[in-house]
């Protein structure tokens, strides 16, 4: 098994695993030594929305196929469908999809569901120029414009940075002090299972790192940290947690997309865990201080366990 | 350690940020709105090609085998588009034509043509009156600076200090202007030093320091000795005669201008501080001295608009004179400019011809003049302007007489103050007679 020593090696390596994975995955400041472990890690495809015309959703798949997925929608109203039924990190949307340019549509959004980053990828004329505006004052950060700077690179390096954003990640992010030292496909493998429905075990994240479960749970336990299952348990809840802060989103709609047979299960799990209904969670608790509850609960149970 | 990026982050950005240079899209959106098609073109123009600027800036560290020939792709979409807009006058393509050239010849030709032709188009921008747009072109250049000799690091630093300045971003200001010191005392360049202190001086007096500003300045004109540092003593001069004038000490105000146009050299630099000379003793009542100040710089510039203002003081001088002839002849002139003038200075024109015809007994004329100077001042949201313009027709219709804007009487500590600049200001005239 070759030792991949430089991003440049592994970008023009014959393994088409390995590129896939080294040119989705490393920032463009890294220069990193890969080394390749128990077979080539293929990092699960993102899960975007995607409400744009035929064309430039063709443009948006063609980017990077094994990275990203897409969930088209051909209105307002199928995309928020989408976005409350299926766990997609981040919308790309074009203001002009049902023709005429709505900004207020992508206000809505913006305002039902703000922990959902969208990304604006539209024409570029002197008629959009306020509509872009008014895109930026309703929080859009980051546009792409069709037939000037639509090409595959970009839109690869926007939807990766723009993926940065979205609530799994941040989720994990937050956990960064515990979560450290974990190997990146792990927590690339955590990030994963946070969000997708009824993943709840170490064998679903062991699969998703592409190891043994066994392996999985010696690697927490070697690096002291509480189990996977645990520790996966804590992140969906910090995830179900953000979501319930977007008003659009019911409690219904999070224990569908979180893969719970009933709403109740997690009604119940929110309760044992932050010692509240769903409902005074969403109103009485910031993303801070759900993970400061949690973090106690965890790390003062883990201490007590690991002495 | 000051770095050109430094000088353009945080950049205060507004509600309608959207990525940077929102400004471009704006004014397009509102060119677009006047019926404006080629000021929108324009706009647009600059917003792709800048975001193509921004590109080339990444590609070298992008590790996305794509990268490059999606550089490619969007240089190709840009000289398309730019290569459409008409080139001859319209200097604002030109620009953009050069710019977009130089980001294709970036392998061929090094970095400096990118930005030195990035720094000319924000001087562009700001002749033109567009600070946000100059400042975002400008911060466009930054990162093509890693290899930049420390005369085009000065300049970067004292644009930079002088357009965030303008916009009152003190913070930012002030670190421009240190960058361009520094670069400045790379090179032992004494102009540029004190260029640069000078401007962090102005940025105290734009936050309100005025004895700190005060004493900077004064410093600086201490040390400004010899012939190649004239043009630093005289724009110290000249920013000493701003700190008098928040002073409120006007008198102060016309010796420190007055010493700023004794040591200017350059003929559009002393066209300008002669109009604030102008102004100054205008507003004291020396009004032969004001003449003699605005007739000069009718004879030293070809700068449209301080020919435009020199044109209208000197009919509101033949007014307050009393000198009928001095008026009309003046207020024909000023007419040649009426359709190209900015907003406050078409309002000032109108007001100042409603004036002159009231004191020359024209009174409904002078009426018509006035209200049409308040619809101007509407049009614009000059309200101070308006509502001046108000009570004066008010007062017209109820039949009062308008205050009179007579000669004032000088003390004659006020008369011996004026009368060096006076003899001065004469001579000078008759040399260029």
């Amino acid at each position: 098994m070759r030792l991949v020593t430089d991003m440049g090696t592994a970008l023009a390596s014959k393994d088409r695993h390995l590129r896939v994975a080294v040119s989705s995955r490393v920032p463009p400041s890294a220069n990193r030594r890969i080394s390749r472990q128990s077979g080539p890690f293929l990092r699960q495809p993102m899960l975007m929305l995607a409400a744009v015309p035929p064309d430039r959703l063709l443009r948006l798949r063609s980017a990077d196929p094994e990275g990203f997925t897409f969930e088209p929608a051909e209105s307002w109203a199928q995309a928020v469908r989408v976005i409350r039924r299926l766990p997609v990190g981040l919308a790309v949307v074009d203001p002009l999809l049902e023709g005429e340019p709505r900004v207020h549509e992508i206000e809505r959004l913006r305002s039902f569901f703000p922990s959902l980053p969208l990304v604006a990828y539209t024409t570029l004329s002197p008629e959009m120029a306020s509509v872009l505006l008014g895109l930026g004052r309703i929080g859009i950060r980051r546009a792409v414009f069709a037939r000037f700077d639509d090409d595959p690179a970009l839109l690869r390096t926007v939807l990766r940075d723009e993926w940065a954003l979205t609530a799994p990640h941040q989720v994990l992010a937050g956990m960064q002090p515990l979560l450290g030292q974990l190997p990146e496909r792990v927590r690339w493998a955590l990030e994963g299972a946070v969000q997708a429905p009824g993943e709840t075990g170490v064998e679903d994240l062991a699969r998703r790192a592409q190891m043994g479960r066994r392996t999985c749970e010696r690697l927490f336990a070697k690096l002291r940290l509480p189990s996977p299952s645990r520790v996966l348990q804590v992140a969906r809840l910090l995830y179900a947690h953000r979501l319930l802060l977007d008003p659009g989103f019911t409690v219904e709609d999070v224990a569908r997309k979180l893969g719970y047979a009933r709403a109740r299960s997690l009604q119940l799990q929110l309760r044992a865990a932050f010692g509240r209904t769903a409902g005074e969670v969403r109103i009485s608790l910031s993303p801070e201080d759900a993970l400061g509850l949690l973090w106690r609960r965890l790390l003062g149970t883990h201490e007590r366990l690991v002495g | 350690m000051l770095t050109p990026d430094s000088l353009f982050d945080p950049r205060p950005t507004g509600a309608t940020a959207l990525q940077p240079y929102s400004s471009f899209l704006a004014r397009c959106a509102t060119a677009r709105e006047a019926g404006e098609e080629l000021e929108a073109r324009l706009a647009l123009g600059a917003y792709l090609v800048l975001r193509l600027v921004d590109r080339a800036a990444t590609l070298p560290s992008d590790p996305d085998p794509g990268a490059r020939d999606g550089f490619h792709w969007q240089l190709s979409s840009a000289l398309r588009f730019i290569a459409e807009l008409p080139k001859v006058d319209c200097v604002e393509a030109s620009h953009l034509d050069g710019l977009v050239k130089s980001v294709a010849d970036l392998g061929r030709g090094g970095r400096r043509p990118l930005r030195i032709n990035l720094l000319a188009y924000s001087w562009h921008l700001e002749q033109a009156g567009r600070i946000e747009e100059a400042l975002d072109a400008l911060a466009a250049s930054a990162p093509f600076y890693s290899d930049a000799g420390a005369d085009d690091r000065m300049h970067l630093g004292m644009t930079a200090g002088r357009y965030h300045r303008t916009l009152a971003h003190w913070e930012l200001a002030d670190r421009g202007y240190a960058f361009g010191q520094e670069a400045a005392e790379l090179q032992e360049d004494r102009r540029g030093i004190l260029l640069a202190r000078l401007g962090r001086a102005k940025v105290l007096l734009g936050k309100g320091n005025l004895p700190e500003s005060r004493r900077q300045i004064e410093e600086i004109i201490a040390e400004a000795d010899g012939k190649e540092l004239e043009d630093a003593k005289a724009w110290a001069y000249t920013d000493l005669a701003a700190v008098h004038e928040k002073q409120g000490l006007p008198w102060d105000t016309l010796r420190s201008n007055y010493r700023a146009f004794q040591h200017f050299r350059d003929s559009h630099d002393r066209a300008r501080v002669l109009t604030a000379l102008g102004a100054g003793l205008r507003g004291v009542g020396a009004l032969s001295a004001a003449r003699s100040a605005f007739e000069s710089v009718l004879r030293i510039t070809s700068d449209w608009y301080l020919i435009a203002n020199a044109k209208v003081e000197l009919m509101g001088i033949g007014a307050e004179g009393s000198d009928e002839l001095t008026f009309r002849r003046y207020w024909q002139a000023a007419e040649e400019h009426a359709s190209g003038m900015a907003p406050s200075l078409a309002v000032d024109f109108r007001y100042r011809v409603g004036m002159g015809l009231n004191r020359f007994g024209k009174r409904l004329a002078a009426q018509r003049w006035l209200i049409e100077a308040q619809q101007v001042a509407d049009r614009h949201g000059l309200n101070a302007w308006y509502f001046r313009l108000d009570d004066l027709i008010k007062g017209m219709s109820a039949g009062n007489e308008l205050p009179a804007e007579d000669a004032k009487t000088l003390t004659p500590y006020e008369a011996s103050s004026v009368g060096e600049i006076e003899t001065g200001l004469r001579q000078y005239a008759e040399a260029l007679a």
